[in-house]
């Protein structure tokens, strides 16, 4: 089902809107975030300059350094008092990254997931189950308030206590399944353990999924797991969370939000834009958010955009499956980690190298992070249980930081090769184990 | 008998070959096992060792990159009597010194032997000497 007329509009009404609404966030954002008045100053232009989306290219980049650096309001644009929401991402090293809603903020995060959900097939006439963890993340509420507005029923389940989601599934008749792709395979193996076959013993038919990438081979199973169809969407916290773009069943690359988020595909290292079908960094500038406003902000993640026609009778612009990260982030679950974040946890911790090795794989279908650590200092040995107690503050420090519990493992140093210039750090698995 | 004696630990992987890897370095040297205790968990493994050169064998684990300690510990020869390593323990709990490990200790004639890792090994190796619970020299 199209929810909006929004999404079938003729491609000129489209930029018309788009330039309207372009022109408007800009000189919102300029007139009120110093931010941006220092860095149109710093680029020789006023906002009066953006008058088509062509112009959209004089407008500097906004990155992820940019939030932390302003931690944690400096890129709000309006008083506390007009904030009715708080997000937020885990940040490279320190400082999370985050993001206020106004009323209107929420009203259009609602909207878009309405569009996306009911894409993927979703009505008033669906029992959905969210199995995203809740929390500062936008994942969970997000889907939450946007399967609300279109009136289906929403069941907060949040992540983890498989064997109770199944349960509820199968008892409360869920039709829809909110998760990460990973997650949703693992539910499908618990199930079959407690002798339920999802395809027969379950109703769900829709999986709306995101907040990591995930192959066809993945979609393949999980279709035929549950005997349902698989969808995904996009979005980050920076952009105000789920809600840029997701598929519809043509399956063709996932329908953007046009009206509210203008995508452009550059060349990660000039900066230049790319004609639309070439691979590059996805750029994206959310059109009117009051809170946080963001122009082009750099979301590191790689993709292409199509505007032809789709089968499905929308309009608008497609991108297509990410395919990978343009720096060294790592998805893990669904939580955004980076190794810069572990080592920083590492250098801190007394008794260890400085050497370490990061080895993400499948456990199952569930994400499995171990890291290997050096043991430097002679004086653990004299009891086992100072080695036993190192292992387990590395792994709380390494909980707070980054909220999964990675498996440590001491190991002896220098068995790590780091002699041979910039040594491996991270060694990513799961790609190649799926194939 | 009780008599002050070097030991020394070696991290090491709990992984097979790993062990005989360590081994091989005091092979080819000529250095002389006494006694050896395996600490394992999972993941990893402490090698504790006596041997008859401790400050030769530190020195070539050091050279071969490995994590190593030196620390006294003592080897006490108690009187071969039931009951006896029951009262050796008592007199250091009465003290309030606690064991950390005990490990045996091979010796050509004597029935058994003992290497003590204690929270005190001053004063436990004052009070097992000044016992009548082991073999007097």
């Amino acid at each position: 089902m199209i929810w909006s007329t929004k999404e079938t509009l003729d491609r000129e009404e489209i930029r018309l809107i788009q330039t309207e609404k372009l022109k408007q966030t800009v000189k919102y954002a300029y007139e009120h975030v110093p931010f941006y008045q220092e860095k149109f100053r710093m680029a020789g232009i006023v906002p009066e300059d953006i008058q088509t989306l062509s112009d959209l290219t004089k407008i500097p980049f906004t990155t992820k350094e940019d939030f932390r650096n302003h931690y944690p309001f400096g890129l709000f644009a309006v008083p506390k008092e007009k904030i009715v929401r708080y997000h937020a991402s885990s940040g490279t090293t320190g400082n999370p990254t985050v993001v206020g809603y106004t009323k209107h903020d929420l009203k259009v995060w609602k909207e878009c997931i309405a569009r996306i959900v009911s894409m993927a097939g979703v009505t008033y006439h669906d029992t959905a189950q969210i199995a995203f963890g809740y929390g500062l993340f936008t994942g969970a509420l997000g889907l939450h308030q946007g399967l609300e507005k279109i009136g289906a029923a929403v069941v907060p389940m949040s992540s983890g206590n498989s064997n109770k989601q199944i349960k509820i599934m199968k008892d409360w008749g869920v039709t829809t399944l909110i998760a990460t792709p990973s997650y949703a395979l693992h539910l499908s193996e618990v199930a079959q353990s407690l002798g339920i076959d999802p395809v027969n013993d379950l109703k769900v038919k829709h999986g709306v999924l995101g907040s990591e990438p995930s192959t066809e081979a993945m979609r393949k199973k999980l279709n035929q797991n549950w005997g349902m169809q698989a969808y995904e969407n996009y979005g980050m916290s920076e952009l105000g969370g789920p809600g840029v773009s997701g598929e519809c069943p043509a399956l063709r690359g996932m329908h953007i939000n046009e009206d509210y988020f203008i995508c452009e595909v550059i060349d990660p290292s000039t900066g230049e834009v790319l004609p639309e079908g070439e691979k590059g960094e996805l750029v994206v500038t959310p059109l009117f958010r009051q809170a946080t406003p963001v122009l082009r902000y750099r979301t590191k993640d790689i993709t292409s955009l199509d505007s032809s026609p789709c089968t499905c009778g929308r309009t608008t612009m497609r991108m297509s499956k990410i395919a990978g990260r343009t720096d060294d982030m790592l998805i893990i679950s669904g939580v955004n980690v980076f190794p810069s974040q572990i080592e920083e946890v590492l250098l801190s911790t007394e008794g260890i190298g400085s050497n370490y090795l990061i080895t993400v794989s499948k456990k199952g279908y569930l994400d499995k992070m171990d890291i290997d650590v050096e043991v430097t200092d002679s004086s653990l040995l004299d009891s086992a249980s100072s080695l036993d107690n190192l292992i387990n503050i590395l792994r709380k420090k390494l909980h707070t930081v980054l909220g999964i519990h990675p498996s440590i493992h001491l190991v002896e140093p220098l068995s790590m090769e780091a002699s041979k210039g910039k040594a491996v750090r991270v060694i990513d698995k799961r790609n190649s184990e799926e194939k | 008998m009780i008599s002050k004696v070097k030991q020394i630990s070696v991290f090491i992987e709990n992984k097979v070959g790993h062990l005989a890897e360590a081994t091989d370095i005091l092979a080819k040297n000529n250095i002389n096992i006494r006694a050896l205790f395996v600490y394992d968990s999972k993941e990893y493994a402490i090698l504790r060792l006596i041997v008859d050169k401790p400050f030769e064998t530190v020195e070539l684990f050091r050279e071969s990159g490995k994590v190593v300690r030196i620390k006294d510990v003592m080897v006490i020869e108690p009187i071969d009597e039931p009951g006896m390593m029951n009262k050796i323990f008592h007199l250091l709990a009465a003290n309030n010194i606690n064991i950390d490990y005990a490990y045996p200790y091979a010796k050509a004639g004597a029935p058994y032997m003992l290497v003590l890792a204690t929270s005190d090994q001053e004063q436990a190796y004052q009070l097992i000497s000044n016992s009548e619970y082991v073999i007097s020299k």
